[in-house]
């Protein structure tokens, strides 16, 4: 049986010690407010290690750019991810996006400092916690973010 | 001045959609290890991309455009 998708991408990151703090629905999902998602996004260190190790994590998932068209040349290296910020991507295990900078938080830095750790699939994970969440969903301002800042208050509330 | 009222708008709106939080069902969730709501999560995903392919087969394109596009 083929492993659930996003296990194949946190194994993927983790087994490349790739430096990442899991953000976006699927952080609200681990927090405790089960909605939707489609993607799993995280934020990203951007120091030259990372980018080798995170680059080597997607080679074998075929990443592409979501929504550009097919013919498009693109390729997921280093020098890449040192011109760009933050990518959105689709992979044979499913849709990443790579944010190196989090609107209303910041960098890694910022993210890892807001980060709580959650035992996942036999790893070790950070996830943005209930704080950096409700910071990132007010800088977006969509009306689906208002909805999960609503979510985030009942957590809030529930946790003390 | 505005970033305060600013700051009372989104108290106001997250107030609202507070309201229509499931509390049962929040209770509930959180009552599973992380790991558990992940694979809740991608049973979701899964079943919504089940539902998608199977309308793409059983409805014409021209058919599943909505009206005025």
């Amino acid at each position: 049986m083929q492993p659930p998708f996003l296990q194949k991408l946190v194994d993927a990151l983790v087994s490349n010690r790739v430096r990442f703090v899991v953000i976006g629905g699927v952080a609200l999902n681990l927090q405790g407010h089960a909605r939707a998602t489609e993607d799993f996004d995280v934020c990203y260190a951007r120091d030259r290690e990372n980018l080798v190790n995170l680059a080597a994590a997607l080679a074998p998932l075929n990443p592409r750019l979501r929504g550009a068209p097919a013919d498009l040349p693109f390729r997921l290296d280093v020098p890449t991810l040192r011109a760009g910020l933050n990518f959105t991507l689709t992979t044979d295990a499913g849709a990443i996006d790579l944010l190196g900078d989090v609107t209303g938080l910041g960098g890694y830095a910022a993210a890892d400092a807001l980060a709580d750790e959650f035992e996942v699939f036999g790893h070790k994970l950070l996830v943005l916690n209930l704080e950096g969440l409700e910071r990132t969903k007010k800088a977006a301002g969509r009306p689906k973010d208002l909805v999960d800042l609503g979510s985030i208050a009942e957590l809030k509330k529930r946790r003390g | 001045m505005k970033r305060a009222e600013e700051r009372d708008s989104f108290q106001v709106l997250t107030e609202l959609f507070a309201r229509d939080v499931d509390g049962a069902l929040m209770d509930e969730n959180l009552k599973l290890t992380p790991e558990q709501r992940l694979l809740k999560l991608e049973a979701m995903m899964r079943f919504t991309e089940e539902a998608r392919r199977a309308r793409a087969a059983a409805v014409p394109a021209e058919a599943r455009r909505r009206p005025g596009q």
